[in-house]
C-alpha cells in the first residue's frame, strides 16, 4: 500500500529529483504503481522532461525495459498540460470541444476588452475615473483608461485564480468587511465635512482673491497660493469636498506665514482652521466607503467580465491558459464520475514546487488526493518567492502544519562545499528560526574559500552600483588571472581552472543587472545576461527595411535606409540626392530585392522572409560582424516569429485589429508584439558560454547553480506599495474548502498616510517574509564559494534592506577576518570595496578582444553544387522535359481509323482525358462493357457521348487488329527497369501489341493538336523509354505510335524507319 | 487474365528502395510496387469501380445529429467540426480493428466500464445511422470487397511481408480477397526480394558501438559495451547550426574517409519547412549535392482571405486595416502599385475611398463597394456577389480566383438561412488557411540522401548525421483521443476480442521504423541536438537519448555523452569537425556620418507651378529646429510608411476635442452657455467620431469614449468661464493663417483667434495634454508654434478674406498674444498679461518671450539650409531638448535613419 500521503520538504540542493526517481522507482518495483499511470506536476517543461528521463533511467537501470518504454504515456508535466488533458479526455462529458484551440494574447485582451464593454457595473467608476484614482501615468505612458482596463483584468485574474463561481454575489461583502476592519472607527462623516466646508467658505469670505499676485517674485510662494487658492476655490462645492479626498490633502497643507514672507494678519487664523477641519481626514468614512464602492464595483464588474468572456470562448472553442486550470477543476468538481473515471487512470500523484502552487492549481490537485490518489508533495517553503505569480506558499505551510506525521524532510545537501554549507545552515537558521532544517553537507570539498565579502563601508556619491560592479570587476579579474584558482567541473567531476563561465553574480532586479554589466564589460570582462533591444538590432531593422521594400518598392525610407547601411553601397548624401534628382534610389541591394518582390503574389511571410534573407545574404554578412551570434540569433527568431505569425488564425489576428496575411500586415504585427513584455528580448546566442560571467535575477537563478556566487544589490530597499489588490483566506483549516474561504483583499491608496499605514502593516510583514525567502534563495546557488557584496555603510539606516535582514544575524570582523553568526565564528576573507568610480575606469576599452570561433557556418567550405546530376528514377510519362527528338515526319506512318471525338461534357481536359483512356482502355478489352461505361468512369454520359466513344474504340481495334498481326495484346503494362545511367525506370505503357516481329508499343493521347506528327516528337522520349525497358528484358521492338483519341488517328513510327 | 503482381511496401520512400531493388537484379514486366492508397487506385481501376461521389462528411454530421443522447451531444452543439472529426477517428479505429460494420454491430460488449461501454455503443448506434456509408478510407474497401471477380479486366495479387506494413483486420480482409481472385499462389521469387528490403545489419563492423544502436536500442541488451567512434551526439544551439554543423562535418568526413562520396552519405529529418530551408541553405552553401529533400512550400490562401476581409469591411465600422489588407490583395481590379497606395491612405486616417485617376469602373464600382455596409442579409449577398464578379487576376492567381468564387457561394448558402447577418459564423467560414503545395521532391544518384523521420529508408548509406534530436521526435508522440484513452482501447480489445491499436503501439512502431532507418547505415551516424528552439526557448533532447545511454559502459547520465560545440573540451572530441582558424570579426560597412553641405537651395525642394516655396508650417518647423534631418525626409517623401491598427493616439484624442470645440465656440456666436455644454458635447462628440475615427464606436472602446466625452466636458466647461471672465469675442475658428518668416512664406490653421475688451487679439491652440508638457518651453523660450501664428497675424492673415471683423482688427495693428488652454488639466498658458495668474482658476501667465529661443533656433537652421548645409543631429541633442529646452523631441524618432546619422557630441545650442 502507498501511502495516502506524503510530504517531501526539500531544501535548496536537497536531491529532490534523485529522491522522487528512487520512490518512484522503487515503487514501479515493488509493482505498487503501474509507470504509465504516474502523474506528476511540475513547475516548467524543463523540469517535467528531466524528471522523466531521470525514472526511466532508473527504470531502465533496474532493467525494466518495459516500464522505462511505458514511461512515455504517463503524465509528468506542467500543471497546465495536466488541466489540458483532463480537459481533452474528457471534453465530451464537460460538453466542450475535443480539439480546444488556446487563446493568444491578442484574443484574450480583445476578448476581454468586448465582455469589459458589455458590462454596465463598472459604469461608477469609468465615469469617475479621476475620482478613483486613474489618471494618465507619464512613466508607462498608460492613460486612465488602461489604469482601470488593469486593475479589472487583475482582479478578473484574481477571481479566477481563486476559482470563483461568476454568479455569487457573496464575494463583495467580505472584501468591504476586509477594508472596514483595517480602516478603524471612524467619525460623522458629513459633520466633518461641513465643518472643513463652512472653514473654507470663511476664509474664501475674507480672502475672495488669491494671494499670489502680491508674491510676485517669490516663486515658490506664488505657486503655494496658486495651488491653494485653486483647492478652496474647489472645495467651495460642497459635493466635491464630501468626494475629492485629495482636496481635503491639499487643504492639510495650507501655507501659512513663514519667516520673511509675512501673510495678512487674520488670515494665518483662517487658514489654520482650514486646515485642523481637513486634518479630521484619517477619521472620515468617506475615503473607507469609496474605497468600499470600488472594490464591490470591481468585483461586480469582474464577475459580470467573465462570466461574457466565457460564454465568448466556448461559442468559439476557445480555451485560455488559466481554463486549462480553472475548467478542468470545475469540472471534476461537478461530475463525481468523471472524477472516478480519472482517478481509476493514476496510480500516484506527484506534485514538485509545491510552494509555487495557486490555490487553484491546489484545488484541482488536491480533488484527486481527496477521491483517494496516493499523493507525494515535495517543495520548499523557503524558496517560495513567485508571489507575484499568484502563488501562495501559505497552503504548503498549512499542509505540513497539518500533516506533520507524514512529512519525511531531505536532511542532506548535495550541492555546496562543506564549508559553505556550515555557513548557510547558519544563516539559515538566523532567517527562519527553528523552522529552518539544517542540511548536512554531501558536496564536495573545494579549494575555494567558501565566503567572502566585499564591504562597502562608504556610500558612494552617485553611481551606486557601478562603484559596486567596479570592485567587483577587480576582484573577478585577479580570480580569473590567478591559475591555481580551480573550481570541480561539473560534468567531468575533474578539477580545473575558473572560468568566467562558472561565476554568476545575482541582482534582485533585471535594471541593476544591467548597470553591472555595462561596468563589467568596459573593464574588459565578458558577460552574458538576457538584454533587450531584439527588435531594434541590427540585423532585425536590416530584414525588416528590406520586408518593406519588397513590400512596396516605392518606398522611399526603406530604400534609403537599405542603400545608406551595411548593405548598401551609397552615402547618405549620394543616395538623398538621387531621391531629390530622380525620385528614386539605385543601388545593387535594391535591385536584388525587387527579384523578390516579382515572386510575391501569394508566398507566405515564411517564405518571403526566407527569400528575402537569402537575397542580402545576411546569414552569411553576419556571420563574420562583430556580436555575429547574436545577430544570427536575433535572425532567426525573426523567422520564428514569421511562424508564429501564420500559425495565429486570421480570425485571432483580426480580434487584435490586424488583417490580411502580407508584408504590411505582418510588420505591424510585429511591431506591436515586441512591446509586450519580454517580447523584446534577444534570444540567448550560445548554449554554455564558457567565458561569459552569468548576470541572473535572484528570481531566475531559483532552480540553478554555479561555482562562485556573486550576491549583490543587497542595498535595495523593502517597500511596500499601494494600491494592492490581493487574495486572502479566511482561514487554511479545511484545505478542501480552500476556494470557498478565499476573499479579495484591497489595499487602496489613501489621501491620508494615516490611513495607508493602517493597510501598510500585514503588507510590509509579507514583504519581509519574502525578502528572506529571496535572501536564502540567492545564497543557496552557489557550489564552492559565495561572494557578498557588504553595503556596511547603511548601518544605523533603518529602513529594511535585505542587508538588514542579514546584518541582524551576522557580524563580519575585518580584524579577525571572520563572520560571526550565533556565537560561531566562520573564516571570511573581507575585501574593502572602493569608495567612488576612478576617473579611468569607464574610459578603459576592451572592445576589440572578440575572436570569432570558426564553426557552424564559418566553417563551411564554399563550393558550388554541381549542375548535371543523374535522376534517381525517371517515369516515361513525365520525360516530355528530358530531351525533345526531331523526327523526320516522311518516316511517319498514319492511320484515320474514325472522324475523331468532339465531345459535349463539362470536364476540364485533364478529367476528360482520364475518361478517355479508361474507356479505350476498358472497351478495348471487354466491348461487352459498353453499357456500364457511365458507371464505370463515376461520369454521367449522354447516350450519343457514350455511342461515339463506342463506335471510335470499336474502329481503333479493328484497325489494329489489320494493321498488326497482333499475337497478344497488352494493356496497362507495368514496366520496370535500370537505364544506362543508373536511374530506375518504371511505368505503365497503355497498349503494347505482341506480334510474330516483335511489340509495338502505343499510347492514348487525348490532347488536341493540330499537326500529330509535329506533336509526335513531344512523345517520342516517352515512347522510346518503355521501348527501351522492353528492349532490355530481351524482347525485339518493332515500333512506337500515338493514338490521338480525339483525332480518331494513329500515327506511329516503325523503328525500321529511323 | 492479365495479373499485375503488387509489391506492398509501407510509403513511397521503401517503394522507391524496392524499386531499384528489383530492377537491379533484372527489368520487369507486369510488377507494381507501392503503397496502400496505390494499391487501392490498382484495384479498384482492375475491377471496373467508379471513382467515390457523395458528400461524406454532410452525410456523417447528419448521422451524428440523429443518434439521440450520444457522448458527443453537447460537444457537437459548440465545436461540430472538431467533434465530428474526432468521432470519426474513433470510428476507423473501430472498424479497422473489425474488418466490417456487421462485426462491429454484433460484438457483444461485456465487460466495460459504465462510460466504456456507452462510448463504444453510442459508435455502433452512429454505424446504424450512417446507413451503410462509411468513412471515405473504407468506402473503396468496402465496394471492392463487393466485387464478383467476374467484373475484373485484370487480377491483383499482392505480396507483403508480415507487419510490413502493419495491416487492419479490414485491409488484410481485402488483400486476401484479391488474392483468392488470382487463385494462383505467390512467386517466391518476389516475396524474397521483399525481404531483402528489411536492413541487415551485418556490413556494420561487429562490436561496435554503431551496431550496438542498431541490435539492442529500445531492448534489454545483457552487456554494455565501451563508446567508441562510430556513433556521436553534438549539442549545438539551434536547427540551422544543426544544418551548417552537419554540412561542414560532411565536407570533413569527404576529406577523411577514403572513398567516400556524397552519396554514401546520409541526413536524417524531423518533418518541419524550418528543417528543410536551413539544410538547403546550409548544403548550397557547401557545394553539396542533395537527394530527396522534401520542397513544400505553403501558399496565401488569397482567394478566401478577400471575403474574409470584405467581410470585416461590410460590417460597419470597418476596420482600417481590414481595408487596407483589402485594398492591396493581388484579386483587386488594379495593380500591386495602386493597391499599396490605396492602403497606405486608409491607413492614414483617409477613409473617403475616393476613386484615383484613372480607375476603371470596375475599380470605382470596388471602392464604392468598400465604403459601404450590410445591415440584412439580402444586402449582403447582393455585395458578396458583386465582389467576386469585380475580382481579377493574372494566369498564376486564377486558382485563387475560383476558392474566392467557391467561397462566395458558400456563405451565400449560409445566409439564405439567416434572419440577421451573423458575421462571425461567416467569418468563421470565410476564414483562410495557408494551403501546402504539392510536395516537389527530386531524388539523384549523387546527392547526399535525405531521408525523413516518418519515412522508411530509401537508400542505405555509410555515415548519416540525424537532425532534430528532441524531446517530441525520434519518436513522435501518439495522438490523444477523446473517445478513448490508451487504457479503453485495451479494455474493449480483452472485451470484444478486437484487436485495437494504441497510441503506445503507435508509438512503438515509430521506434521501430527509427531501428530500422538506423541499421541502414554501415559506418557512422552523428546525432545533432539542438538545445534551442529559433525563438530562444530551451528544448529537451530526445527521449531515446535515455536508452542509448544504457547501451555503453561507463554512462551514468546519458546526457553526458552529448559533445557541446559551445565547450573547448568537447569540441575537441567531436570527430569530423573541421579546425578551422578562428578570425576576429570583420566590422561591417560603416556608414560615413557627418554634416552634409548639398550646394544648393534646400528650401527650394518643393516648389509651387511658378517656382516659389511652398509654405512651412509651424509643426514642419518645430521639426527643422529639432532635427533638419527629419525635415529633410519629409520633404523628398522619405519618412517610413507602416501599417497600425486603429488606437485612440493622442494625436486623435487631439482633434476630436478640437472638432467639439470648434463646434461648441463657434465665432460670432454668444458664448454657449454651462447648460448648452452639458448637453451638447455627446452629440456633438458622436459626429466627430462617425466621420473621424468610426472605430471608437465600436463595442471595445465604450470607457475610452466615456472618458473622453467627460474630459471635453469639463475641459468646455473651464474654457466657457474663461471666455466669460475675458468677456473674450471669438473672431474665428479653425481659421486658416498666412504670412511669413523672413521672406520665407508661412501658414497654418489657428484654432481660435479672440478679441478682447481692449481690443487686443489673442491666438488660441487648443492642446490635448497637461500644463505640465508645454509650460517648460514656454518659460525657457522654446516654443514656437502660437508664435508662428501670432507672426502670421502680423506679417499676412487669413487665407480668406470674408471675416471682416478680423481684418478689421488686424488692420488697426492691436498687439496679439497668445494662449495655450490644456485641455487635460484645463490650465490657460499665456503670454497675454491681461489679469494675473491665478485669477481665473488654471489661468498661468508665461513672463517673457516664450518663442524667443525657438525662432532663432528656426531663422539659424532656415539659414543653414538655404547656403544647402544639412547639420545632422548631435548626440546631445535629446537630452538638450528634453532638458533644456522643455521639449519632447519626438522628430528624433521620425526614422531609425536619425539616430544612424547622428554625430557624436553636444548640442550645438549648449556648446
Ligand atoms: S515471352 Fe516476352 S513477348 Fe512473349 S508474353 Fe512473355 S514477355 Fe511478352
Amino acid at each position: 500500500m502507498l501511502p495516502a500521503l506524503m510530504i517531501i520538504p526539500a531544501g535548496a540542493g536537497s536531491g529532490k529529483t534523485y529522491s522522487l526517481q528512487q520512490q518512484l522507482g522503487e515503487w514501479v518495483e515493488s509493482g505498487l504503481i503501474a509507470p504509465e499511470r504516474i502523474v506528476a506536476v511540475t513547475f516548467t517543461e524543463a523540469a517535467a522532461a528531466e524528471l522523466r528521463e531521470r525514472i526511466r533511467a532508473r527504470l531502465l537501470s533496474l532493467g525494466r525495459l518495459e516500464d522505462a518504454i511505458k514511461l512515455d504515456q504517463a503524465y509528468i508535466s506542467t500543471i497546465h498540460s495536466f488541466g489540458l488533458r483532463v480537459l481533452k479526455e474528457f471534453a465530451f462529458d464537460a460538453g466542450l470541444s475535443p480539439r480546444p484551440r488556446l487563446l493568444n494574447e491578442d484574443e484574450e485582451n480583445t476578448l476581454i476588452r468586448v465582455a469589459l464593454a458589455r458590462t454596465t457595473k463598472a459604469d461608477e467608476i469609468t465615469s469617475n475615473l479621476a475620482r478613483y484614482g486613474y489618471s494618465f501615468d507619464h512613466n508607462s505612458q498608460k492613460s486612465a483608461e488602461d489604469g482601470f482596463r488593469d486593475d479589472l483584468l487583475r482582479m478578473v485574474s484574481l477571481l479566477r485564480s481563486a476559482g470563483w463561481s461568476t454568479e455569487s454575489d457573496a464575494y463583495a461583502a467580505a472584501s468591504v468587511n476586509w477594508i472596514k476592519e483595517r480602516y478603524g472607527v471612524t467619525g460623522d462623516g458629513e459633520a466633518l465635512t461641513l465643518q472643513l466646508h463652512r472653514a473654507v467658505t470663511r476664509l474664501l469670505a475674507a480672502y475672495p482673491e488669491s494671494l499670489a499676485p502680491s508674491f510676485g517674485n517669490n516663486e515658490t510662494a506664488k505657486k503655494a497660493f496658486q495651488n491653494d487658492f485653486r483647492n478652496l476655490k474647489a472645495a467651495s462645492d460642497k459635493t466635491l469636498l464630501s468626494s475629492d479626498w485629495s482636496l481635503w490633502k491639499g487643504l492639510r497643507a495650507l501655507r501659512q506665514s513663514k519667516q520673511g514672507c509675512q501673510l495678512p494678519k487674520d488670515y494665518d487664523a483662517l487658514a489654520t482652521a482650514v486646515i485642523q477641519a481637513a486634518e479630521a481626514l484619517p477619521a472620515h468614512p468617506g475615503p473607507r466607503d469609496q474605497a468600499s464602492v470600488q472594490v464591490e464595483t470591481l468585483i461586480a464588474a469582474g464577475q459580470d467580465v467573465l462570466l461574457h468572456y466565457a460564454q465568448a470562448k466556448r461559442e468559439a472553442g476557445l480555451v485560455d491558459y488559466s481554463d486549462m486550470i480553472a475548467m478542468a477543476a470545475d469540472l471534476l468538481r461537478r461530475s463525481p464520475s468523471v472524477l472516478k473515471t480519472l482517478v481509476e487512470r493514476v496510480d500516484c500523484l506527484v506534485v514538485d514546487e509545491f510552494q509555487d502552487t495557486n490555490p487553484l492549481q491546489f484545488d484541482l490537485l488536491w480533488q484527486l488526493k481527496s477521491a483517494g490518489v496516493p499523493t507525494v508533495v515535495v517543495g520548499d517553503l523557503k524558496q517560495a518567492i513567485m508571489g507575484f505569480q499568484g502563488a501562495d506558499p501559505r497552503l504548503l505551510a498549512a499542509l505540513i502544519s497539518q500533516n506533520e506525521a507524514v512529512s519525511q524532510p531531505l536532511t542532506r545537501n548535495w550541492r555546496s562545499q562543506p564549508d559553505l554549507m556550515h555557513f548557510i545552515n547558519a544563516t539559515g537558521h538566523a532567517l527562519f528560526g527553528d523552522e529552518y532544517t539544517p542540511l548536512q553537507p554531501q558536496g564536495a570539498e573545494s579549494s575555494q574559500a567558501p565566503i567572502e565579502l566585499i564591504e562597502f563601508g562608504t556610500k558612494a556619491k552617485n553611481g551606486q552600483h557601478a562603484v559596486r560592479a567596479f570592485s567587483l570587476a577587480g576582484r573577478i579579474k585577479t580570480m580569473l588571472s590567478d591559475s591555481s584558482q580551480t573550481i570541480v567541473d561539473r560534468r567531468s567531476g575533474q578539477q580545473r581552472r575558473l572560468l568566467g563561465g562558472d561565476i554568476a553574480i545575482l541582482c534582485p532586479t533585471h535594471k541593476m543587472l544591467a548597470e553591472y554589466a555595462a561596468v563589467l564589460r568596459a573593464q574588459g570582462l565578458r558577460v552574458r545576461l538576457q538584454e533587450e533591444g531584439w527588435y531594434s538590432s541590427r540585423a532585425v531593422k536590416l530584414a525588416c527595411q528590406a520586408l518593406t521594400y519588397v513590400a512596396n518598392p516605392a518606398d522611399r525610407h526603406a530604400a534609403l535606409y537599405l542603400a545608406v547601411t551595411e548593405l548598401g553601397s551609397l552615402e547618405l548624401r549620394t543616395a538623398l540626392e538621387q531621391l531629390m534628382d530622380n525620385g528614386r534610389i539605385v543601388d545593387p541591394l535594391l535591385t536584388r530585392l525587387e527579384g523578390v518582390t516579382a515572386a510575391e503574389q501569394d508566398r507566405t511571410i515564411f517564405d518571403l522572409l526566407a527569400d528575402t534573407l537569402r537575397a542580402l545574404n545576411l546569414f552569411d554578412e553576419v556571420a563574420g560582424w562583430p556580436n555575429a551570434d547574436q545577430s544570427r540569433a536575433n535572425l532567426l527568431r525573426l523567422q520564428a516569429e514569421a511562424s508564429d505569425f501564420m500559425e495565429t488564425k486570421q480570425e485571432a489576428l483580426a480580434s487584435g485589429g490586424y488583417f490580411g496575411s502580407g508584408i504590411p500586415s505582418f510588420l505591424a504585427w510585429l511591431q506591436a508584439s515586441v512591446q509586450q513584455k519580454d517580447k523584446d528580448n534577444q534570444p540567448d546566442p550560445h548554449v554554455v558560454d564558457e567565458a561569459a560571467i552569468q548576470l541572473v535575477t535572484w528570481h531566475s537563478a531559483k532552480g540553478r547553480e554555479w561555482p562562485v556566487v556573486f550576491m549583490c544589490g543587497l542595498d535595495r530597499e523593502l517597500k511596500s506599495d499601494l494600491p494592492n489588490l490581493a487574495l486572502g483566506y479566511r482561514s487554511f483549516d479545511d484545505l478542501a474548502k480552500l476556494i470557498e474561504l478565499a476573499q479579495i483583499e484591497y489595499s487602496p491608496k489613501f489621501a491620508a498616510p494615516e490611513s495607508d499605514g493602517k493597510f501598510l502593516v500585514t503588507l510590509d510583514r509579507a514583504t519581509e517574509q519574502e525578502a528572506r525567502r529571496l535572501v536564502y534563495v540567492a545564497m543557496t546557488r552557489a557550489r564552492e564559494k559565495l561572494v557578498i557584496e557588504w553595503p556596511s555603510y547603511l548601518a544605523g539606516n533603518d529602513k529594511l534592506t535585505y542587508w538588514s535582514l542579514l546584518a541582524s544575524a551576522i557580524k563580519p570582523s575585518c580584524e579577525t577576518m571572520t563572520l560571526a553568526i550565533g556565537g560561531t565564528d566562520y573564516p571570511c576573507p573581507i575585501f574593502p570595496g572602493a569608495a567612488e568610480l576612478p576617473q579611468a575606469a569607464t574610459a578603459q576599452d576592451f572592445g576589440d578582444s572578440e575572436i570569432l570561433l570558426a564553426l557552424g557556418r564559418r566553417a563551411i567550405k564554399r563550393g558550388r553544387v554541381p549542375e548535371q546530376l543523374v535522376p534517381d528514377s525517371i517515369t516515361p510519362s513525365g520525360m516530355e522535359a528530358y530531351q525533345v527528338a526531331q523526327t523526320d515526319s516522311q518516316s511517319l506512318e498514319s492511320i484515320k481509323y474514325h472522324c475523331g471525338l468532339e465531345l459535349e461534357i463539362e470536364l476540364t481536359g485533364s478529367e476528360l482525358g482520364t475518361v478517355l483512356h479508361r474507356c479505350f482502355e476498358i472497351l478495348g478489352a471487354r466491348p461487352s462493357h459498353a453499357r456500364r461505361l457511365s458507371a464505370i468512369t463515376g461520369i454521367d454520359m449522354p447516350d450519343e457521348v457514350t455511342e461515339l466513344i463506342v463506335a471510335s474504340i470499336s474502329n481503333f481495334e479493328r484497325c489494329i487488329a489489320e494493321r498488326f498481326a497482333i499475337k497478344a495484346t497488352h494493356r496497362e503494362l507495368p514496366l520496370l527497369g535500370i537505364d544506362d545511367s543508373g536511374s530506375v525506370i518504371s511505368g505503365t505503357a497503355d497498349l503494347v501489341l505482341q506480334t510474330d516481329a516483335g511489340m509495338w508499343i502505343i499510347d492514348h493521347k487525348s490532347d488536341l493538336i493540330e499537326n500529330p506528327n509535329r506533336a509526335f516528337d513531344r512523345y517520342r522520349p516517352q515512347l522510346e523509354g518503355y521501348a527501351s525497358l522492353l528492349a532490355s528484358m530481351g524482347h525485339m521492338v518493332q515500333g512506337v505510335g500515338i493514338n490521338w483519341i480525339r483525332r480518331g488517328e494513329i500515327v506511329f513510327l516503325p523503328w525500321a524507319a529511323v | 487474365m492479365q495479373v499485375i503482381q503488387f509489391l506492398l511496401v509501407p510509403d513511397s520512400s521503401a517503394a522507391r528502395r524496392l524499386r531499384r531493388l528489383l530492377a537491379a537484379q533484372s527489368p520487369r514486366m507486369g510488377v507494381v510496387v507501392g503503397t496502400w492508397p496505390e494499391l487501392l487506385d490498382q484495384a479498384s481501376a482492375g475491377y471496373l469501380l467508379a471513382p467515390a461521389s457523395g458528400d461524406w462528411s454532410a452525410h456523417f454530421l447528419d448521422a451524428l445529429e440523429k443518434v439521440p443522447d450520444a457522448f458527443w451531444r453537447e460537444s457537437l452543439a459548440v465545436a461540430a467540426e472538431e467533434t465530428a472529426a474526432e468521432v470519426e477517428s474513433a470510428l476507423c479505429l473501430l472498424l479497422n480493428a473489425s474488418g466490417s460494420t456487421s462485426d462491429l454491430i454484433e460484438c457483444d460488449a461485456v465487460g466495460l466500464s459504465l462510460r466504456q461501454h456507452k462510448h463504444f455503443q453510442d459508435l455502433v448506434r452512429l454505424v446504424q445511422a450512417l446507413d451503410g456509408w462509411l468513412p471515405i478510407e473504407f468506402q473503396s474497401m468496402q465496394q471492392l470487397m463487393a466485387c464478383s471477380p467476374v467484373d475484373a479486366v485484370r487480377h491483383i495479387h499482392v505480396h507483403y511481408l508480415d507487419d510490413y506494413p502493419a495491416l487492419t483486420a479490414f485491409q488484410i480482409k481485402l488483400i486476401n480477397k484479391l488474392n483468392a481472385d488470382v487463385g494462383l499462389d505467390a512467386d517466391p521469387a518476389l516475396t524474397s526480394v521483399l525481404s531483402a528490403m528489411l536492413p541487415d545489419t551485418l556490413r556494420v563492423e561487429p562490436q561496435s558501438s554503431l551496431q550496438a544502436l542498431q541490435r539492442h536500442l529500445y531492448a534489454v541488451s545483457s552487456e554494455k559495451m565501451p563508446l567508441d567512434s562510430t556513433v556521436q551526439w553534438v549539442g549545438v544551439r539551434d536547427f540551422l547550426e544543426e544544418a551548417e554543423v552537419a554540412a561542414s562535418l560532411v565536407q570533413q568526413m569527404l576529406v577523411q574517409t577514403p572513398g567516400l562520396k556524397p552519396a554514401d552519405i546520409g541526413l536524417l529529418l524531423p518533418e518541419a519547412p524550418e528543417y528543410t530551408l536551413a539544410v538547403n541553405d546550409a548544403f548550397s552553401l557547401a557545394g553539396l549535392p542533395l537527394s530527396g529533400l522534401p520542397l513544400r512550400p505553403r501558399q496565401r490562401d488569397l482567394g478566401r482571405e478577400a471575403l474574409f476581409l470584405f467581410l470585416h469591411c461590410r460590417q460597419q465600422p470597418a476596420p482600417a486595416m481590414a481595408l487596407a489588407a483589402c485594398l492591396s490583395s493581388p484579386l483587386m481590379p488594379w495593380p500591386k502599385y495602386r493597391g499599396t497606395i490605396l492602403a497606405q491612405k486608409v491607413m492614414d486616417g483617409d477613409y473617403g475611398l475616393t476613386p484615383f485617376r484613372g480607375a476603371t469602373s470596375a475599380a470605382e464600382s470596388m471602392l464604392e463597394l468598400l465604403r459601404e455596409g450590410d445591415q440584412t442579409p439580402q444586402s449582403l449577398m447582393t455585395a458578396i456577389h458583386a465582389f467576386v464578379e469585380l475580382l481579377d487576376a493574372g494566369a498564376a492567381l486564377k486558382p485563387h480566383l475560383h476558392q474566392a468564387k467557391t467561397t462566395a457561394e458558400e456563405l451565400c448558402t449560409a445566409i439564405i438561412e439567416m434572419d440577421d447577418i451573423d458575421w462571425g459564423a461567416l467569418r468563421r467560414l470565410s476564414s483562410p488557411q495557408y494551403a501546402h503545395l504539392a510536395e516537389s521532391t527530386t531524388y539523384n544518384r549523387e546527392g547526399i540522401a535525405i531521408w525523413r523521420e516518418t519515412h522508411e529508408v530509401w537508400r542505405s548509406v555509410r555515415c548519416l548525421v540525424v537532425l532534430g534530436f528532441t524531446d517530441g521526435h525520434y519518436p513522435v508522440p501518439g495522438g490523444e483521443s477523446a473517445v478513448f484513452v490508451d487504457e479503453d482501447l485495451r479494455s474493449l480489445c480483452s472485451s470484444l476480442g478486437l484487436p485495437l491499436v494504441t497510441a503506445a503501439e503507435k508509438q512503438q512502431e515509430q521506434r521501430d521504423r527509427f531501428k530500422r532507418q538506423l541499421s541502414a547505415v554501415s559506418e557512422f551516424v552523428c546525432f545533432m541536438v539542438p538545445r534551442k528552439a529559433a525563438t530562444g526557448k530551451a528544448l529537451q533532447v530526445s527521449e531515446s537519448m535515455v536508452f542509448m545511454g544504457k547501451l555503453f559502459s561507463g554512462v551514468d547520465n546519458a546526457e553526458s555523452v552529448i559533445l557541446e560545440l559551445d565547450v573547448a573540451a568537447d569540441r575537441a572530441r567531436i570527430r569530423f569537425l573541421p579546425q578551422a582558424v578562428s578570425v576576429p570579426p570583420r566590422s561591417p560597412r560603416a556608414p560615413v556620418v557627418e554634416d552634409i553641405q548639398f550646394g544648393r537651395d534646400l528650401l527650394a525642394l518643393r516648389t509651387d507651378a511658378e517656382g516659389n516655396p511652398r509654405p512651412e508650417s509651424p509643426s514642419s518647423l518645430e521639426n527643422l529646429m529639432i532635427s533638419r534631418l527629419a525635415w529633410l525626409l519629409r520633404r523628398v517623401d522619405a519618412e517610413p510608411k507602416s501599417w497600425e491598427p486603429e488606437r485612440p493616439t493622442v494625436m486623435l484624442l487631439g482633434t476630436l476635442t478640437h472638432r467639439v470645440f470648434e463646434e461648441l465656440f463657434q465665432a460670432a456666436q454668444p458664448i454657449p452657455t454651462a447648460a448648452f455644454i452639458n448637453d451638447s458635447v455627446e452629440p456633438l462628440l458622436f459626429a466627430a467620431l462617425s466621420s473621424l475615427a468610426p472605430f471608437l464606436l465600436a463595442g471595445p472602446w465604450q470607457v475610452e469614449r466615456t472618458y473622453l466625452a467627460s474630459g471635453i466636458r469639463k475641459a468646455a466647461l473651464a474654457w466657457q468661464t474663461v471666455l466669460v471672465t475675458l468677456k473674450a469675442n471669438i473672431l474665428a475658428t479653425e481659421v486658416w493663417l498666412e504670412g511669413n518668416l523672413d521672406g520665407l512664406p508661412i501658414h497654418g490653421q489657428a484654432d481660435a483667434v479672440l478679441g478682447l475688451p481692449d481690443g487686443r487679439l489673442l491666438v488660441v491652440d487648443y492642446k490635448r495634454s497637461g500644463a505640465k508638457s508645454r509650460k517648460p518651453r514656454m518659460q525657457k523660450g522654446y516654443d514656437s508654434q502660437a508664435n508662428l501664428y501670432r507672426t502670421m497675424l502680423q506679417t499676412g492673415g487669413p487665407k480668406c478674406k470674408d471675416n471682416t471683423e478680423l481684418l478689421g482688427c488686424l488692420k488697426a495693428g492691436v498687439s496679439t498674444a497668445v494662449l495655450y488652454f490644456m485641455t487635460s488639466d484645463q490650465v490657460s498658458l499665456t503670454d497675454a498679461r491681461i489679469i494675473e495668474s491665478g485669477v481665473i482658476p488654471g489661468w498661468d501667465v508665461i513672463e517673457g518671450d516664450i518663442a524667443e529661443q525657438a525662432m532663432a533656433l528656426i531663422r539659424q537652421s532656415l539659414r543653414e539650409l538655404r547656403s544647402g548645409q544639412l547639420r545632422l543631429n548631435r548626440l546631445g541633442d535629446a537630452e538638450f531638448f528634453d532638458k533644456k529646452a522643455g521639449v519632447k523631441p519626438y522628430a528624433l524618432d521620425t526614422s531609425p535613419l536619425i539616430p544612424l546619422f547622428t554625430l557624436p557630441g553636444e548640442a550645438k545650442e549648449a556648446e
